[in-house]
C-alpha cells in the first residue's frame, strides 16, 4: 500500500485557481508595493495587522456558517422603488433596507458573558449545531450531523491567554496553546449605519472603501457573531452603502431555500448573501450555508 | 528569464518587480492553502503570504534561485495560526465524504462505500497528526516538494524532514490498518 499516493489522491484533483481568483490578493500586494515607492503613501499596515490576525481566528466560522438569523420572522416591506429606478444597485439597496427592517423585528436579548450562543446551520445534507462562548473564555462545542467518527469538536475557551489543546476530538486540559479570546458577542458594535461603515473600514480586512473586502466583512460578522437587532439593522444599512452591489436573482441558500441574492464586486466571489424574496429576512449564503436557528442559552448542549 | 533570487534582490530597491514573484507562484500557493484551509480562507491567506514575503524580501537567501519553497514556508506558518480551522476543514471533508454517492449505479455502490470509508479514515488520520508532521507530509504528498525543499521551506534539517515524514506515514498506515485495507481500496479511491 502506497500511503503517500493515498494521501495525494485525498487532495483531489483541485485545479489551480484562475488569475481572476487571485486578483484581490494581487491588488493588495500592488498596494503595498506602491506604498514603498518614493513619494508613495506610507504603509499603514503594521497598525492594522494585529487586529487583522485576531479577526482571522474567527474567520473559519464564516465557512462553518455559524450565524445569527431568525428565518421565522416575516416582515413585508413596501416597494419603495416604484417603476422609475430599475437599476440593479437600487434594487440591491432596497433588499438590504428590507433586511434591516426585518432585523428590527427580532427579539432583543442581551447575552451574559457566561452564556452561549446556540446556532443551527445547514450546508447541504450536513447540519451543524454550535455553542459558542459569549465572552470567548468558556469551552464551547461544534456538533455536526451526519457525523462520522467524531461528531463533536470541542472549542476550548481562552482563559488568561491559554486554551486547551484538542486531540482526537477531545480537549486535553494539561496541554495548552496561546490564544486570543473569540467572543461570540461584541457588546460595543455600532447601532448607527455610518458608525458601522466606519467600524468596518477601521477594523477589518482591506483598505477603506474596498467593496469586495467590505462585503466579506459583512458576511463574516453575520456568520460569526451574535448581533442584536439594532446592530444587525445597522450592518445591513451600512452594507447598502457599499458601492458595486448587484442583485443575483433565483438563488438558494445552503438548505435549498429560494431567495434573492446580493453580491459585491468580483462577480460575487465574496459570497452571495441570500434574503427571503418577500420579507427580505437574511437566510444564509448561496449554495453553502443556511441559518436555521439562533438563541442565547445557559449551557453547552442546551437547545431553545 | 531571470530567476526568482535576482528579481527579489532587485525588488529591494524597486518594489514593483516583486509582482513577478506573485505571478509565478501565487496559483500554487493558493491551491495549497485551499487544500488545507478551504477556499475562502485561502483567498485571504494567499494575500497575507505575499505581503509577508514582500516585507521579508531583503532577508531572502540569494543562493536559492527558486522562491517557491520559501513561499510554501511562509504559507505553512500562516496555516499554523489556523490550526483549529484546518482540523475543522478535514472534519468537514470527512462529513462530506460520508454523504456522497447516492447517485451511483448499484454495482458501483460497494466500491464507493469502500472509497468513502477510506477517505474518512485518511482525513481523520490527517486531523490527528501533530502539526509539524502534517506540514511535512502534505508538502511532500500534495505539493510534491523534495526533502531538501521542505527543509528549506520549514527551516529544519533534512534529517528532521525524514523523521517527521516517517512518523506521519506510520500513523496514516496505522489508521488505515485498523480496517485491514486491501488493494481494492486504492482502486476504488481513484475511481471514486
Amino acid at each position: 500500500m502506497d500511503d503517500i499516493r493515498l494521501v495525494r489522491e485525498l487532495s483531489g484533483n483541485a485545479p489551480l485557481p484562475n488569475s481572476g481568483d487571485l486578483t484581490p490578493a494581487r491588488d493588495r500586494l500592488v498596494a503595498a508595493m506602491g506604498a514603498e515607492q518614493p513619494g508613495g503613501e506610507l504603509p499603514r499596515r503594521p497598525a492594522r495587522r494585529t487586529r487583522r490576525v485576531r479577526r482571522l481566528l474567527v474567520a473559519g466560522w464564516a465557512t462553518a456558517g455559524v450565524a445569527a438569523a431568525l428565518a421565522a420572522v416575516l416582515v413585508l416591506v413596501p416597494d419603495r422603488i416604484g417603476g422609475q429606478v430599475p437599476a440593479a444597485h437600487a434594487e440591491a439597496t432596497q433588499v438590504l433596507h428590507g433586511a434591516a427592517a426585518a432585523a428590527l423585528q427580532l427579539p432583543d436579548v442581551e447575552p451574559r458573558p457566561d452564556q452561549f450562543i446556540y446556532t443551527k446551520t445547514r450546508s447541504g445534507a450536513s447540519t451543524d449545531e454550535s455553542w459558542l462562548s459569549v465572552d470567548g473564555t468558556h469551552d464551547g462545542l461544534l456538533r455536526q450531523t451526519p457525523a462520522t467518527d467524531d461528531e463533536n469538536t470541542p472549542l476550548p475557551g481562552c482563559r488568561d491567554g491559554r486554551a486547551a489543546v484538542t486531540k482526537g476530538g477531545r480537549m486535553d486540559p494539561r496541554q495548552t496553546e496561546p490564544c486570543t479570546p473569540s467572543p461570540a458577542y461584541l457588546p460595543d458594535l455600532p447601532t448607527d449605519p455610518d458608525a458601522m461603515l466606519d467600524h468596518l473600514n477601521e477594523n477589518y480586512r482591506g483598505e477603506p472603501g474596498d467593496s469586495n473586502a467590505l462585503g466579506k466583512d459583512v458576511h463574516d460578522l453575520l456568520a460569526s457573531k451574535y448581533l442584536r437587532p439594532r446592530v444587525r439593522a445597522a450592518l445591513f444599512e451600512a452594507a447598502a452603502r457599499i458601492p458595486g452591489l448587484t442583485v443575483v436573482p433565483d438563488v438558494q441558500d445552503g438548505a435549498g431555500r429560494p431567495g434573492i441574492g446580493i453580491a459585491w464586486s468580483h462577480e460575487g466571489k465574496s459570497g452571495v448573501l441570500v434574503f427571503d424574496e418577500e420579507s427580505h429576512t437574511f437566510l444564509g449564503t448561496a449554495g453553502t450555508s443556511a441559518m436555521l436557528e439562533v438563541a442565547v442559552v445557559d449551557e453547552v448542549g442546551q437547545r431553545p | 528569464m531571470e530567476d526568482d533570487a535576482t528579481i527579489i534582490g532587485r525588488s529591494a530597491r524597486d518594489p514593483d518587480r516583486f509582482a513577478v514573484i506573485f505571478d509565478r507562484h501565487a496559483s500554487h500557493i493558493h491551491r495549497y492553502l485551499a487544500r488545507r484551509l478551504g477556499r475562502e480562507t485561502a483567498d485571504d491567506l494567499v494575500a497575507e503570504t505575499f505581503l509577508t514575503a514582500f516585507r521579508k524580501r531583503r532577508q531572502y537567501d540569494p543562493q536559492r534561485p527558486d522562491a517557491r519553497p520559501w513561499l510554501y514556508g511562509i504559507a505553512t506558518n500562516l496555516v499554523g495560526q489556523h490550526r483549529r480551522d484546518e482540523v475543522r476543514e478535514y472534519r468537514l471533508r470527512q462529513a462530506l465524504a460520508a454523504d456522497r454517492g447516492e447517485d451511483f449505479p448499484a454495482d458501483r455502490i460497494d466500491a464507493d462505500v469502500t472509497a468513502r470509508s477510506l477517505r474518512r479514515l485518511l482525513t481523520g488520520a490527517l486531523a490527528e497528526l501533530s502539526p509539524g508532521d502534517r506540514d511535512v507530509l502534505l508538502l511532500i504528498a500534495w505539493e510534491e516538494l523534495t526533502y531538501e525543499q521542505v527543509a528549506a521551506a520549514l527551516a529544519i534539517p533534512v534529517g528532521t524532514v525524514r523523521s517527521r515524514l516517517n512518523r506521519a506515514r506510520r500513523k496514516v498506515r496505522q489508521a488505515l490498518g485498523e480496517t485491514d485495507p486491501s488493494t481494492t481500496f486504492e482502486e476504488s479511491l481513484s475511481n471514486g
